[in-house]
């Protein structure tokens, strides 16, 4: 009876891991994911990429980077554009966060879609695009919005933060980046 | 001892049940692709828009005829309230409002759920709810959606964007792929053609 017991515990922890099998958590490696998208000559210089790209994310030469996944369609990433454009604004002038980069990623949007985005928020951050969710699949599939915190581990990144949902305010995940550097 | 045990493996077992029941849902939504298209359309570009009356969320019946000679119309049908490619579609084309008023166009969004279900979902895309109309196809079951042959045998419509112009005319038809959301530059570029 025993261990029929064991049994059916190891197998129900091994059933509940696997349910998280997909998905990218603090710790994780990130993977190397292609960047396309229409980037002024500003938001390349930002990243330090050359050329008309596509690009890699390990092309994007900074100790840290900050993913935004977020889509045009959702109420929540656009009730939260302004507080992410404040939260860009106090990231780019705070001298500790020198070494860190900001990115969009907008799942399931087309050119036309990010373009009426950026346009709409006045989003000034580079955004890359990826109309057929494939980057979105290869990551997890991430609700959105979802901020991933990454850090240059050799030629690699590293998940230092994975938070899903809309943060708090723009001060407290600036804190929030800040305690993680 | 025992006793622990079993308690123990009920708690594991809650945690595992609760823990699955949202991974679950959402891989079921993956895996559950439906026929991309399953229905066969009546009508074509050029032809006159098949008229309905339909009651909105807000209480009022609602007749395409109505906008002629007012208003360019969108006709956004949906399968299913609160399903996922539905649920965004709709507060997409709320956060584009500009876009469809500037090319002197509503929307009518449209699905076969009742009213109350529709309430229920579209309150919850956003603070003030959506511009446009919700109406609802439910009975009798998908009239209007039969009429323009976009109702899928399970009883719910395509996933279809039809354009009508300020004459009644049809001037633009995507019956999507159910899986997936049209594109919306393609709706405006549609729209900027009736110019």
């Amino acid at each position: 009876m025993r261990k029929t017991i064991f049994i059916l515990t190891i197998l129900l922890l091994a059933v509940s891991s696997n349910t998280y099998a997909g998905s990218i958590n603090a710790g994780d490696m990130f993977p190397n994911i292609p960047l396309a998208g229409k980037l002024t000559d500003a938001q390349k210089n930002y990243l330090d990429l050359k050329g008309a790209g596509p690009w890699m994310l390990q092309d994007v030469n900074s100790g840290y980077i900050i993913i935004e996944v977020y889509s045009m369609y959702c109420p929540h990433c656009q009730k939260e554009a302004p507080t992410v454009n404040s939260f860009c604004k106090m990231l780019n002038e705070s001298k500790e966060c020198a070494d860190v980069r900001f990115l969009g990623l907008a799942a399931g949007n087309t050119e036309f879609e990010i373009d009426f985005f950026t346009e709409k928020f006045g989003v000034k951050f580079p955004i890359f695009s990826d109309p057929e969710l494939e980057i979105h699949d290869k990551i997890g599939q991430p609700g959105t919005p979802h901020f991933y915190m990454l850090k240059k581990d050799g030629s690699e990144f590293k998940v230092l933060l994975s938070h899903e949902g809309p943060f708090e305010s723009a001060d407290k995940f600036l804190k929030t980046i800040q305690d993680k550097l | 001892m025992f006793k622990n045990i079993l308690c123990t493996l009920g708690i594991l077992l809650l945690t595992c049940t609760s823990v699955q029941a949202k991974v679950a849902e959402e891989q079921i939504y993956k895996q559950e692709d439906l026929k991309p298209i399953d229905s066969v359309l009546k009508v074509k570009v050029g032809d006159k828009a098949p008229d309905f009356t339909l009651p909105a969320v807000s209480g009022a019946m609602v007749s395409l005829s109505s906008y002629r000679e007012k208003k360019n119309v969108v006709l956004s049908f949906v399968p299913a309230a609160f399903t996922p490619i539905c649920s965004d579609q709709w507060p997409g084309y709320n956060l584009a409002r500009e876009l469809f008023e500037m090319n002197d166009a509503v929307i009518l969004g449209i699905t076969t759920d009742n009213i109350p279900s529709l309430h229920a979902w579209t309150t919850q895309m956003g603070e003030g709810g959506l511009w446009f109309p919700v109406l609802s196809d439910f009975y009798p079951h998908g009239a209007a959606a039969m009429e323009y042959g976009i109702l899928r045998p399970e009883g719910t419509t395509e996933r279809a964007v039809f354009i009508i112009d300020k004459q009644g005319t049809l001037r633009y038809i995507d019956v999507h792929n159910i899986n997936k959301r049209p594109n919306l530059g393609s709706i405006i570029k549609a729209l900027e053609k009736l110019k």
